[in-house]
């Protein structure tokens, strides 16, 4: 039975009393065994060891936590600069010095496919629908004889203008229609259709 | 020289000093890993992680308890965090197992070829005893006992467990116990109490019918 060590305050036997019963100075016993082993010989240099290395290593890992945000901050930076950067910026498409697009129609008939009843006094009207060919330029809405001119080099391909003098139409003139009587309308001469009824025969009598 | 001394010296960077205070309390803090951890390799290396914070913390020791008290505190703290690492785990249940199958035979009954660096606690069987009285028939009983009872012991709640093995080791005052478990005498003294229950209970259920 293990003896306790109540004078220096260790703990053999909790409660000061050993246990009679011989299952539990067993169940002690086996305890005792379960961690009455010692470190090797050579804890005491691994230890030292340890920590000799550790201290070498201390001041690297110090200049880590300092340079790694360092770091961090510059790829960020080139990162935005690359993303950034003038060379990279979509090309503006035609020279500032070259005015704005426009197309080069000739002037054309205009054909209108509804009467507009926007028909101004002096002749010029605003196109509702037009119809005609395109050269293949882009159209702009235009208004009376104006004729925009595109760059040099397109106005060479442009098939020369064709003077063609504007029909004149003049507007019809809107007149109320009288609402239809159904009594006045002529009566067809439509022979009345008897139809006798159908015998449905019912279900059974077959 | 006393640890308060060689602590002071420590303090400055003296690395002997330090060395001093490993080799006094080096077998305290391996058992008190030990206890938590059941496996050598892991309670030498909680151990040795013990000592290292403790020389980086050496600035933190105010003295209100004693260095001892302070060291092993930290040491529990180190085998606690070891013990719920899943690493930890799988080794300690692959590691179990086979203690269990060596150990389970008390020294009495070991050969003189037993390998010491397993310890008293885990020796290999030769053969009975033939100096003892006992019956092989006796001694095999015995031994299943032992067996039976380790193994009851390591199927406790951990805080159970640790109780009982802390008191059961003889390394330890109670203070020193309350401070590695934070838990007050009272309870310390009833978890121990409550260990050998369970234990006794766990040996009925095999069919010791004669355990009290």
């Amino acid at each position: 039975m293990t003896m306790s060590d109540e004078q220096d305050g260790r703990v053999g036997q909790v409660g000061g009393i050993g246990p009679v019963d011989p299952v539990e100075t067993a169940i002690d016993d086996i305890a005792r065994h379960m961690t009455e082993s010692a470190p090797g010989a050579d804890f005491t240099a691994r230890v030292l060891a340890r920590i000799d290395s550790s201290d070498d290593r201390s001041w690297q890992r110090r200049w880590a936590w300092v340079l790694s945000p360092i770091a961090v901050a510059a790829v960020l930076i080139f990162a935005v600069l690359m993303l950034r950067a003038p060379w990279r910026s979509a090309p503006k498409g035609t020279p500032s010095s070259v005015p704005s697009v426009a197309v080069a129609q000739p002037p054309r008939p205009e054909v209108r496919l509804k009467p507009d009843a926007t028909h101004t006094a002096d002749g010029t009207n605003e196109v509702a629908t037009t119809r005609g060919a395109r050269t293949g330029s882009r159209s702009v809405a235009r208004s009376g004889n104006e004729i925009a001119r595109v760059g040099p080099a397109e106005s060479d391909l442009a098939p020369a203008p064709i003077d063609i003098e504007p029909l004149g139409i003049e507007a019809m003139g809107s007149t109320s229609l009288a609402p239809l009587s159904v009594d006045a309308m002529e009566s067809i001469d439509v022979p009345r259709l008897d139809v006798p009824p159908i015998e449905v025969p019912t279900i059974g009598e077959q | 020289m006393t640890d308060g001394e060689l602590v002071a010296r420590a303090r400055d960077g003296d690395h002997a000093a330090f060395g001093e205070l490993v080799d006094r309390h080096r077998t305290a803090v391996y058992r008190a890993a030990l206890a938590a951890l059941s496996s050598h390799a892991d309670a030498e290396d909680a151990a040795q992680d013990a000592f290292v914070l403790a020389w980086r913390r050496l600035g933190s020791f105010r003295g209100d308890a004693s260095f001892k008290t302070w060291l092993l505190t930290i040491a529990w703290h180190q085998a606690i965090n070891r013990r719920r690492s899943l690493v930890g785990w799988w080794r300690r249940t692959v590691q179990a197992d086979a203690e269990t199958v060596e150990a389970g035979v008390p020294a009495p009954y070991v050969a003189s070829g037993s390998s010491p660096a397993l310890g008293a606690g885990f020796c290999r069987t030769t053969g009975f005893d033939r100096s003892s009285n006992e019956t092989p028939e006796q001694l095999l009983a015995k031994g299943r006992l032992r067996n039976d009872i380790r193994r009851a012991i390591r199927a406790l709640s951990p805080k159970l467990r640790d109780a009982l093995l802390l008191a059961q080791s003889g390394d330890y005052s109670y203070e020193e116990i309350g401070a590695m478990l934070k838990a007050p005498l009272g309870t310390i003294k009833w978890r121990v109490s409550e260990a050998r229950r369970g234990v006794k209970k766990a040996l009925r259920e095999r069919g010791y019918d004669d355990v009290g």
